[in-house]
């Protein structure tokens, strides 16, 4: 009985062996996919593996990374109409972050106008003085945002916000004695209400953009998916 | 000089505030020399990396120091939670990489 499980377990070993040198020659001679079938029959879920750690490896670099993966290279003659498709969602996607970054600037800037104006306390001409130039940051911030498919009045409407804001301190030009006490908690209600307005705004256009950046890169990501099954990448 | 006080303050602030974790300091007024004053009429720009949900305390504190130096402190805040997603964005690449860090909450800068 023990010769018999001795020879067994000999036998089981040296089938192994020339399994593994067998498998070896044929990853070397079988073209890829041929090679993969065999495996994918052995063991379906190393195949998947392997192949789904790469998709994702060439998608996170193309959309995160930055790296100039040439789409032609890995699908081949289609990949004219394919390289548009990305090229298109790229251009978006490259969009909207740019747009967040000068709006996560214009965020700081509100909200450091607002935190100003309603709770450090400035003197009224001081804060004249910060609001007026607070004005031309913001035209300026403005002016570096690009139309988007989903938001393509986005810079109007900030101008507008900013043109808002400038209206409230121009009207102030009116106002002759800031002395009165009555003139100054005038002043002082309107210009809480229009920074904290701007605040808002804002805020808003700044979630609604980093969503729509969201929804971009997951675009971005169906797409390349879709490209590499199609192409049994 | 308002650009060595300015840091000063700044740092000593950040230092007092344990959910700031980084301070840096970019923008055409970080060019400066410690020994040249700021531009009055120039914005002086930070980027503070903090916890999340800590930015009305900065803000307020900014406020506070943009007061007392007469200089308009203005920040980019970028949450830690944040930082992986923004870094790879190459405007927020590019800013994070012509700062300098004046603080540093694992190591003094």
């Amino acid at each position: 009985m023990i010769e018999w499980l001795l020879n067994f377990l000999i036998q089981s070993l040296i089938s192994l062996f020339w399994g593994i040198i067998l498998l070896l020659v044929a990853l070397f001679v079988l073209p890829e996919k041929i090679f993969l079938s065999i495996v994918k029959f052995i063991k379906k879920d190393l195949v998947s593996k392997s192949i789904i750690i790469n998709k994702v490896k060439i998608i996170f670099d193309y959309i995160f990374n930055l790296k100039g993966i040439v789409i032609s290279d890995l699908i081949g003659k289609e990949s004219t109409e394919y390289e548009k498709e990305i090229k298109n969602l790229l251009e978006e996607k490259r969009k909207y972050e740019g747009n967040l970054f000068f709006l996560d600037l214009l965020k700081g800037y509100s909200n450091m106008l607002l935190f100003s104006i309603l709770n450090v306390g400035y003197g009224v001409e001081t804060a004249f003085m910060i609001m007026s130039r607070s004005l031309e940051y913001l035209q300026y911030y403005s002016h570096q945002l690009n139309p988007t498919k989903n938001m393509m009045d986005q810079k109007e409407r900030i101008q507008i916000a900013s043109y808002k804001l400038e209206e409230i301190i121009n009207s102030f030009e009116e106002i002759e004695d800031f002395d009165d006490k009555l003139n100054l908690q005038k002043i002082k209600t309107a210009l809480k209400k229009g920074t904290t307005e701007f605040d808002s705004f804002i805020k808003e256009e700044y979630d609604r953009t980093k969503e729509q950046l969201n929804i971009s890169n997951q675009k971005l990501i169906d797409k390349l998916i879709l490209i590499l099954e199609k192409n049994d990448y | 000089m308002i650009t060595k006080e300015l840091l000063e303050t700044i740092i000593k602030w950040c230092a007092n505030n344990s959910f700031i974790k980084q301070a840096l300091f970019y923008g055409s007024q970080s060019l400066k020399k410690m020994d040249e004053e700021l531009d009055s009429n120039s914005d002086t720009d930070f980027i503070f990396i903090i916890n999340g949900g800590s930015e009305s305390i900065l803000f307020e504190g900014l406020s506070e120091i943009s007061k007392d130096l007469n200089v308009f402190i203005h920040p980019l805040v970028i949450a830690k939670s944040d930082l992986d997603f923004k870094t790879k964005i190459p405007e927020y690449k590019n800013a994070l990489e012509n700062s300098i860090v004046i603080y540093n909450s694992d190591k003094k800068v």
